[in-house]
Parts: C-alpha cells; structure tokens; sequence
C-alpha cells in the first residue's frame, strides 16, 4: 500500500514534469528558401565498339518532389529535346535521341589520347552546357578473383586484382556492383549502389596487384552475379569518385557540406570517356 | 646559445629540434630577462614611501568583500580602489587622515586614522537599499563612478544576485545565459550555454574557474551551464582589451571566483528546482582563519521517473557536479586556498530486443574536473599571487549491440589534461607596474576509437596521437595617467606553445586608453592582439560537447586576432542611468574549420581535415542601464557583422559566419512590487543564425552506368538565415518575512511565455496535400518553471 502511495506521487510529479516541457512551439513556415536553378545534368558512357551515349537530365529543387514518386518525377526530368553534339579534332558527331533523355551514336572513333567535348544545347530551354574529356588508354586486368567472406551473417564481396600499369602517371577505378534486372524498378536502380575502389598508381611498379572488400553494403548474397570492372581515368574524375564514395557515410549532422565536383560548365555530373574492362562473375567460392 | 634549459624542457628537449628550442627560447630570453629588471626594480623602489595603510572593504551583513570599491584619502587627493577580493593598499606619509571608502548602493564610510607605522582598516559598508540582493541590478559589480574611470573595453561583472533574480530555463540561475543579454555576446542553439563574442567562434572564451581554464561550459548537452550560482562570488567578462594578464583566446575573458570570505558561522543554502537541486554548507573551522565551503548539484528527472514502471518512459540520464574549496587567511599578508570542481554528465541506455536475443546499450559518460590552489602574498605595497591548477575534460561514448555472436560495438573516448602555473604580482592600489609568468602543460588524446564486430569492418580501431603542447606567456603592464584627463594601462604579453615537432611565439600588445570629458562621460580607445594556440572544430551544424580539441601542430597553426574599440560613456545620476557605447573592429587569422565533405562520425584522421583561414568582425553595441531603484535594469543592442574566408571552403569566397547575427536586443527588467515581492521580465529578439541548406538534387548514372546516383545541391556556405527570434521569460519572487530564521526565497516563471518558435533547424515536411514545403523547428516552447531557495 505504502509502495503504490510513492507510485502514486512519483506519477504525478513525473506527469507534470512532462505536461511543462510537452509544450512544443508551433513550427514556422518559410518560403524564402532559395532552391537550385535549373540546370543539365550530364551523365556518359562509351561502349567498347559499339559508341557513346549520353544521358542528360535536369536538376531539381529540395521542394519540386511534391506527391511525385521518384519514378514520375525521374521521368519528368529527362531532356525531351537537345542537340548534342560530341567532337575531336578529327570528328564531329551530333548524337541522336534513343529515348527522353538518352542521346547516342555508334560512329565515335575511339583513339586513346584524345581529346573530346561535349556541347549540349536544350531546346526546350536556353540551358547549354559543355565539358572537354580525355579518352585515356585501356587498361586490362590480368586477374581478377571474386570471392566472398563471412562476417557475422553479411556476405562480403572480396576481390583480388592484378593488371599492368600503363605508362606514366595514371589513376584507376574497379567498380564493382551487382547485376541488375533489365526490368528493375527505379527505387532498385537508386540503390544499386557502384563501390568504386580507387587506386594511384606509384609509377616505380610495372604491375599492380591488391584486394579489398566490400563492407558498407549488406545486401550481398552467396551465387549473386557481379560486374567487376576496371578504368583508367582522369584524375579529376578519381576526385569526383573518391568524394562519391564518402558521400556513403554521410549523415547531414555530423557531415559537412559539400557539392561534388564537376567538369560539366554551366551543368552537374561528369563528362568523362574511358574504356572499361568488365568482368562478370558469380560469387560463390568463399576466401578461406 | 649557452641557455639555462629548466629539467621539465631538458626531457621534454630529446623530442625536439635544436633548431625549434632555439627559436622558442630566443624571444623568452629578451622578456624574462626584462622582467627580472622590473621586479627588481619595483621591489626596492618599493621601499621607504612611507608607511602603509592597508585593508579590506566588505559588506557589513554579510562580509562578503566589495571589490573595486573607491578609497579615498582625504578631500580626495589621494586615493586608490579595492582590488577583486576587496582588499586594498595605500602608501602615506606619517600623519593624521580621514579615510573614505564608497560602493554603489552602500553608504560610504569615513575612519580617522593616525599613521605612525604600518596600519590595517576594515571597512565594514552598510547597504543603503533594504532589499539589496533583491533588488539592486549589479549586472556590473563594478560601481558606475568606476566604469567610468577603468580602462578596459568591453568589461563587465555580474553577481549571484542579477543571475537568480532573472527568468532562466528550468528556473536554474545560469551565468553564462545571463552574459549571453549583454551587448556583444550572442548564443548558439537555444538554450545553449555556448557563447559566440563579437564575431568570434564558441573555442575563443577563456572560461577561468578559480584560475583553472574550463573546457566544458554545459551539462545536458549544452543546456546548463556547469557553474553552481551558490558557489559563485564574482563573475567577470572582459570582451574588448584583454589586460595582459589574460591571454590564450581571441574573443573574451569569463573570469569566475568561487566564494573566498572567511564565513563567521556556519552557513547551508539550497534549491529545490523543477530539473535539479543543489546544496552548499560553509563551515567555519578556525574564526576568521580558515573554513570549508561545499556544493553539490544534481539532476533527478531519471529518479522521478523510475518510479513509473512502463520502461518507455524512462530517461536514464543525470549530471551532477561538486564543488569544494579550503580557504586560509594567515594574517594580513598571506591568504591560501584550494578550490576544486567535478561535473559528470552520465546517459546509460539499456534495451533488450523482443526475443531477447539482442542487447543494446548506450552509454556517454562526460566528465569535467579542476583543481586549483592559491597563495596571495603582500608586498609593501604589492601582492604576488601564486596559482597551480589542474584541468581535466573527457568523454567516453560506447555503443554495443549483444548478441549471441561477436558484440557489434564503438566506443569513442577523447581526453585533454591540463597543468598551470601562474605567477602574478600587481599594485595592491591598481597602479604602476604589474607582470607575471604563465605555464600551462596540454596533455591531448584527441581520439581514440575502438570497434568490434560488424562496425569494424567499417571503421578499424584506432588510437589518435597524442599531443603534448607546452604554452608559455610573460607578460608587463603598466597604468598611467597623464594629468586629470588620461589614464591608460599598456602592457606586452609574449606567448608561446612547444611540442615535440614545432614551435610557435606571438607578441601580443595591449592597450586600453580612457580620457575623461566630465566627470559623468569619458571616451575609451583599447587595441589587443591575442593568441590561442588550442582549438576547438565544431561540425558546421551543430555544436556540440564532444565536439574536438586540438592544439598546435606542424600543419595547425595558432590562431589569433586584432582588435581595436572605441566606447563612449555617459553617465545621468538623477535618473540613475549609464550609457555604453562601443565600436569594434577584430581581424581573425587561422581559425579552423572541417573541409568540405569531411565525415565527422567514421573518422579517426581528423587533423588530415583540418582547415584553416581568417575571419573578420565588426560592430556597434549599446547598453543603457538603470540602477538602484525600484525599477531597475537593461537595455542592450547589438549590430554586427562576422564572416570568413578560407581557401578550402566555398571556393575561397568570403561567406557569413554561422553565428552572424545582424541585429541582437535583450531587455531586462526588475520590479519591486513589495518589500518581498519582486517581478523580472527578459525579452529577447534575435537574427536568425546562418547554415547551409540543400537546395536541390540531381540524379546521373552510376559508375557501373547500371544504376542512379541521387546527390544533394547545397547552398553557397551559410547562405540561408534561420528566421528571426524573439522570445519573453517572465518571473516572480517572493520572499518570506525577514525575521524568520530560515530566509527563503519561492521563484515562479515561464520561460517563453507566449509559445514562440526559436528556430534551431530547417526541416522539409509534408502537408496534407501532398506538397513539399520548408518548416522551422523550435525547441522550448512555453515552459513552466518553479524553485524553491532557502538559506539558514
């Protein structure tokens, strides 16, 4: 009986504490936010033998989602219409339009060392943008081992490379991602999320031989099939890459701000042109 | 260099180059010798002046010492004032004299004195006003006559009185909420105890507690400030020209003493409050000799609360903090004391998962310390003052997830460890020369991180170097007056800062000039420059307790700054009113900042992300003030402007400080509506602080050209204002009939009576439509608050 007493009280005064400092204020509302102004996003890729295509989009403000799902919303933001167009010092190409948004063309003369830009020119809007690209010399792995490894109960992905080191001064990537569905949807496109790992190379080796594992991401199972591929890429594009792979850890509080860099004049993205080596694999060896 | 290398830096010296020892001690050897000069001068210039009239003035009820109070011989023309503890010293020839000493709000008080040799007085001043705690606003300590007359810029001193007659969060007196309503001094997040001084950043306050640098100023993450208003004498902020005896900040000085005076009996105060409680006792052991002086505080929402057995309602989070001091009076000449201070913040979360095959525990243990000891020796007409002091300021945050495999676990500790020496001697009068020496040792270990399981996969442990920093300072002042009209105090500071791989040394002058235009304006002039070789980088969001400290290191150079003022003062005795008015202008060099894009929560490298620029700051305060009335208080205004520039950051564009706040108002106001009832009000209003919103996003192919990447468009840096804030806290106090053996107080108020948003975040929400918009969130809204003080 003396027990439920103090309860008692403890119940009040713990209740009144909380009835004082349950009075949260009224949020207030703001409209002069400014948001981002309309630009073209530039996204590239160049398929060994086959061309290049470029994918351009719009940005959009933090407020432009409305009731939208991203689906809608993605599509909303492909340019319907632009001229772009991709030349050299020997070529000069204007890419046509495979879908909204998509523009390509299979007649790109590919030669290492050379120099290419990009003009795009909105025709819906006056937005314009341009970047230059270095179509840097292939590289190829000589091996390349995918094997995967226990932690717990995650599945992590372990790869062990070695290729030759071109010459000079060069900058590598290995992406590495699981293969996706044709018909996947939007939000699993959004969440295939490409491990770059990042390699400068220290010009005194002629190969170079590593591994490393995949730990940020748990969604990797035993018999998944992955892409394994390798560039050598310019180092303004190593920049952009290696600050990409630490937006992953990123949480707005204790992280600063931060734009990736780009080298898409008056736009976003990356204009960058290099010939992968890719490598399809299933993972299911474990790495004793 | 044939040097004379103390033991302490011949071990330290196996670490360092030669050539880095010969650098630091280069500049030293010129100073020190300098000031072995001086005080072999002053100590035998000291002798036969005279004789010597020396004392104490203290409030006659409680004995507590009146500093700065005014001493004058005479029909005045000679005199001096009490220093900080109250006490004082006059060299007269032999003779008769009538001997005056006056303090705002006491009456004065005149002895006949005959001085054949040496001779001690004690003022005993009674209070004009009855209700003098009550009700006389002493947001400066300092009387009016004498703000007039120092010549320090930007100076003011406050009592335990104006803290607890103000409204304040939870009903807990707070000293630094109570300088954030002075000109010049902004906050951080509501409610924060974190302070930002004329454009300069939270890290460039020296908080002093009894001699001994604090690192923490809050309990509740920031909330409370962690100084017991009971154990508190004396608050001072200098903002404006350091006097060269402060040194190793930029932005201001938050000078606090615990209580010295010898109590005559033994005293208990205490105060029931709707967050926390506290209690002291002052014990007396030896009359007028020696006595003990104890406080403790706590929290207890976490005990209130157990008593409801739903377990979801539990916050299983307290703090409490101890403060205790010895002080020994041997005689006149020699007074010691030892004072120290321990405050524990402690969160441990405990949950069991359903199935109760996972455990997670939380656990964050804060833990603030000092320790000094004293000794204040006179002189003739002179007192050196000796201080030792040990600080210390941890963390230690753990997280784990049990479960039948390896534990999931992170646990992050950080460590800074202080040793200090200082040596001062001083004009008991004011006066003349002053000079002294300073040490302080830094012990650092900025980060140390240990992971298992899962999380170390993502983040491997690591042990962050330590860093040992040795800081030195030497420092001369002189006080002049030239004629009626003008007073000015120049002094040198030479600091420096020692580590195993560099060294640094910075001259720092000071000036502070006063020229009087009547006896009731006078125009002020102060120029310092300062140094500061520690540093504190916050997150460019928020602040935080955990935030790093970091000292000086090959690539992290000393900040420091430049900075002139320029005040006009004018005082209006028949309405009681003073005018403040002061100009600044500070310059800011290599203060320190995160790169962009740095991921303050799985990094165990952050000097590597250390950045640093400059930073500049000006503005315009006003304080208008009544005293010793039945309507007494304030009015401040600030208009100031702060920004940086840094190479690294926002393409080397100058951008807006976080805390540049253009327009900055507080009004204080005190009521006396009867004897024993008093009404206050505080209102406040604000510019909003500045952040770096998203703006946007875009989307672009992958890596692997096999998926989407969805990326943030921030804002330029801190280009964004929150909204404006105002806010009013109202307060009453009733105290019971005078006669009564046990004098209590009852404190009734509303913190944010009228429920308005102080915005600390910019959300995007949802409304029912289904459309995006922009939502600022407070946190306090109207917030109820009671205490009960009592002292017997």
């Amino acid at each position: 009986m003396r027990k439920l007493k103090i309860k008692g009280k403890g119940m009040f005064l713990g209740g009144m504490f909380l009835a004082m400092v349950s009075c949260f204020p009224e949020p207030i509302e703001v409209q002069d936010v400014p948001q981002v102004p309309q630009a073209i996003v530039v996204s590239s890729v160049l398929i060994p033998d086959e061309g290049i295509s470029v994918v351009l989009s719009y940005t959009f403000s933090a407020l432009e989602r409305g009731d939208k799902n991203d689906s809608v919303l993605l599509k909303e933001l492909l340019l319907e219409s632009a001229l772009v167009e991709v030349a050299s010092a020997d070529q000069s190409l204007v890419l046509d339009k495979l879908d909204a948004g998509v523009y390509a063309s299979n007649g790109l003369k590919a030669k290492p060392n050379t120099d290419f830009t990009l003009d795009v020119a909105d025709e819906n809007t006056p937005l314009v943008a341009t970047a230059t690209s270095k179509l840097l010399p292939r590289a190829f792995f000589d091996a390349m081992e995918l094997r995967y490894e226990h932690n717990n109960e995650e599945v992590i992905p372990y790869i062990a490379y070695q290729f030759k080191d071109l010459p000079g001064k060069n900058y590598y990537v290995i992406n590495v991602q699981k293969l996706i569905q044709r018909n996947a949807s939007l939000e699993e496109l959004i969440n295939a999320k490409t491990f770059s790992y990042l390699i400068e190379d220290d010009e005194s080796q002629d190969t170079i031989e590593g591994s490393f594992s995949i730990t940020y991401n748990k969604d990797y199972e035993i018999g998944d099939t992955l892409m394994v591929s390798l560039g050598n890429i310019s180092p303004a594009y190593y920049d952009y890459l290696d600050k990409r792979n630490q937006s992953f850890f990123l949480i707005d509080v204790v992280s600063e701000p931060y734009n990736l860099p780009t080298n898409i004049n008056g736009g976003y993205g990356f204009f960058e042109l290099f010939v992968p080596d890719s490598w399809i694999e299933t993972m299911n060896v474990e790495r004793k | 260099m044939n040097l004379a290398v103390p033991q302490h830096v011949a071990d330290f010296q196996c670490y360092i180059e030669e050539s880095i020892l010969k650098r630091f001690m280069k500049g030293w050897k010129v100073l020190i010798a300098l000031l072995l000069l001086c005080c072999a001068t002053q100590l035998v210039g000291a002798q036969s002046r005279g004789v010597k009239l020396y004392g104490v003035v203290v409030d006659a009820a409680t004995k507590e010492p009146l500093p700065f109070a005014h001493i004058v011989v005479g029909n005045g023309g000679q005199g001096g004032a009490s220093n900080d503890n109250g006490k004082f010293e006059l060299r007269l020839q032999p003779g008769q004299y009538k001997i005056t000493a006056g303090y705002l709000g006491y009456a004065s008080k005149t002895l006949e004195v005959t001085l054949v040799k040496n001779k001690e007085v004690v003022f005993e001043l009674e209070a004009v006003i009855k209700k003098l705690d009550e009700l006389v606003i002493l947001e400066t300590q300092m009387p009016i006559e004498k703000q007039l007359q120092h010549t320090n810029m930007g100076m003011h001193t406050i009592d335990k009185k104006t803290m607890v007659l103000i409204p304040s969060l939870g009903g807990e007196p707070d000293v630094v909420k109570t300088f954030q309503l002075l000109p010049g001094t902004t906050k951080g997040v509501e409610g924060s105890t974190d302070f930002f001084v004329r454009g300069g950043d939270a890290d460039q306050n020296l908080v002093l507690l009894d001699g001994a640098t604090i690192y923490n100023t809050g309990h509740l993450l920031g909330f409370m400030s962690v100084f017991n208003s009971d154990a508190i004498d004396q608050v001072k902020m200098i903002k404006g020209n350091f006097p060269a005896h402060y040194g190793g900040r930029l932005s201001s000085v938050l000078d606090i003493k615990t209580k010295r005076a010898i109590v005559p009996t033994t005293e208990v105060v205490g105060n029931i409050g709707l967050i926390s409680s506290r209690l002291g006792v002052n014990v007396p052991i030896v009359k007028n000799k020696l006595d003990v002086k104890l406080g403790a505080r706590r929290t207890y929402i976490d005990r209130l609360l157990r008593v409801i057995d739903d377990p979801d309602m539990q916050l299983p989070y307290y703090f409490y903090d101890f403060n205790a001091s010895l002080n020994y009076h041997q005689n006149e000449k020699n007074e010691f004391f030892i004072s120290t201070y321990l405050g524990t913040d402690i969160l441990n979360f405990d949950k069991v998962s359903g199935n109760r095959k996972e455990r997670f525990n939380s656990n964050f243990d804060l833990t603030s310390s000092s320790i000094s000891a004293g000794w204040n020796r006179n002189i003739n007409q002179k007192q050196l003052s000796v201080l030792f002091y040990k600080t210390d300021y941890k963390y230690d945050i753990s997280n784990v997830v049990s479960s039948d495999e390896e534990p999931d676990k992170i646990r992050l500790k950080s460590d800074i460890e202080d040793l200090g020496l200082k040596l001062r001697i001083v004009n008991l009068n004011g006066k003349g020369w002053s000079y002294g020496l300073e040490s302080v040792w830094h012990n650092i270990s900025p980060s140390l991180v240990e992971t298992s399981g899962f999380i170390e996969s993502l983040l491997p442990s690591s042990r962050s170097n330590g860093l040992e920093t040795w800081e030195w300072a030497a420092y001369i002042n002189y006080n002049f007056r030239m004629g009626n009209k003008l007073e000015g105090d120049v002094g040198y500071r030479h600091s420096a800062s020692l580590s195993r791989t560099t060294a640094y040394n910075m001259p720092e002058p000071r000036l502070g000039i006063r020229f009087t235009l009547s006896e009731l304006q006078s125009l002020k002039f102060g120029y310092a420059r300062n140094a500061q070789y520690m540093h504190r980088v916050s997150s460019s969001s928020v602040s935080l307790p955990v935030d790093l400290w970091y000292s000086v290191t090959d690539k992290i150079k000393p900040q420091s700054a430049d900075q002139v003022s320029f005040g006009y003062f004018h005082y209006f005795p028949k309405k009681g009113v003073i005018l403040e008015s002061e100009v600044y202008y500070k310059k800011m060099r290599n203060l320190t900042e995160y790169e962009e894009g740095t991921n303050l929560l799985f990094n165990t490298d952050f000097e590597s992300s250390l950045i640093q620029g400059d930073g500049q700051a000006y503005g315009w305060e006003v304080l208008l003030k009544k005293e010793a009335s039945k309507l007494s208080g304030w009015v401040s205004y600030t208009l100031s402007k702060s920004d940086r520039q840094f190479k690294d950051l926002n393409d080397g564009v100058a951008f807006p400080a976080k805390y540049d706040r253009r327009h900055n108002v507080s009004v204080v106001g005190y009521y006396e509506l009867s004897k024993r009832v008093t009404v206050s009000a505080i209102w406040e209003y604000i510019s909003g602080s500045k952040f770096t919103p998203v703006i946007g996003q875009y989307a672009a192919l992958n890596p692997l050209n096999l998926g989407i990447d969805l990326y943030n468009i921030y804002s330029s840096r801190n280009a964004v204002a929150l909204s404006n804030a105002h806010r009013l806290d109202l307060a009453i106090s009733i105290k019971n009939k005078p006669h009564k053996k046990i004098q209590s107080t009852w404190q009734f108020g509303v913190y944010n009576a009228y429920n308005r948003t102080t915005p600390v975040s910019l959300l995007i929400v949802q409304d029912q439509q289904g459309r995006f918009k922009y939502q600022e969130q407070g946190l306090f809204g109207a917030m109820p608050f009671f205490s009960y003080s009592f002292e017997l």
